[in-house]
């Protein structure tokens, strides 16, 4: 058997997912916009959630909702709610379009 | 949905370009003689009759060009599909147009981003640190023309 000797990107070899190093990508260039468009920019990609933890099938008191603009390293919690949300872009890209992607 | 339009017989003389972000749809089925997509392998263009492709793109400017109008755009990351019936759907996460940018703020993060590089520790820190540096290279150059 023959090991991968696959080139992986630097950010794939550092332990990042594509969509860890794309939103950070899109973090980076909304910080370099001109005013109005990034005061835009930042409400637009404002995440609002609420983590609660559960213990003995009883949920316990949410946490105040936080509010995110793209957070580059979160909590463990929020990381993967935040992830999800994110993952629907590639997903939505596809619904706007109106077609199939068959090519 | 609606099926996607077949092949056609013969090189068709425009290329239909879908842009889309997860916000808005940023070009919906125009029709237009070229794109340029910045494509991790290098800047690629796309005319009707293109071979069928999935591309990754890198941080980097489209350019739409139809009859003598450039339209470009700052593209963050994304992806680039030409199919076989010459339309081209581009998605992406975050796109603006060059005018929009800041050329101060890019120069303090271009400064920044390199510090970082240079006092970058574990995998990690190195990793987001070029990360910057690719990225405010790109938005340099973007600027630059």
């Amino acid at each position: 058997m023959s090991a991968t000797t696959a080139a992986v990107p630097f950010w794939r070899a550092a332990g990042m997912t594509y969509i860890g190093y794309s939103n950070i990508c899109a973090a980076l260039v909304r910080n370099c916009l001109k005013e109005p468009f990034k005061s835009e920019a930042a409400s637009r990609e404002k995440v609002h959630f609420s983590v609660a933890k559960w213990a003995d099938g009883k949920q316990e008191k949410p946490s105040e909702s936080p509010i995110l603009s793209d957070p580059p390293s979160p909590s463990p919690h929020s990381w993967l709610l935040s992830r999800c949300f994110r993952f629907a872009w590639l997903v939505l890209g596809f619904v706007r379009m109106g077609t199939d992607l068959r090519i | 949905m609606k099926p996607r339009p077949p092949t056609p017989a013969s090189i068709p003389t425009k290329l239909t370009v879908n842009f889309v972000l997860p916000y808005k749809s940023e070009i919906d089925n125009k029709e237009v003689d070229m794109v340029i997509v910045p494509a991790t392998t290098g800047q690629m263009g796309v005319l009707p009759g293109h071979v069928a492709t999935i591309t990754e793109l890198k941080p980097g400017v489209l350019s739409v060009h139809e009859g003598n109008d450039v339209t470009k755009y700052f593209v963050s990351s994304g992806f680039a599909f030409v199919h076989a019936n010459s339309v081209a759907d581009i998605v992406a996460v975050e796109a603006v147009p060059v005018d929009q940018i800041d050329p101060s703020l890019v120069q303090k993060g271009l400064a920044e981003f390199t510090a970082k590089l240079g006092s970058a520790s574990t995998d990690l820190e190195k990793a987001e640190a070029q990360i910057g540096v690719d990225v405010h290279s790109a938005l340099n150059a973007a600027l630059a023309g």
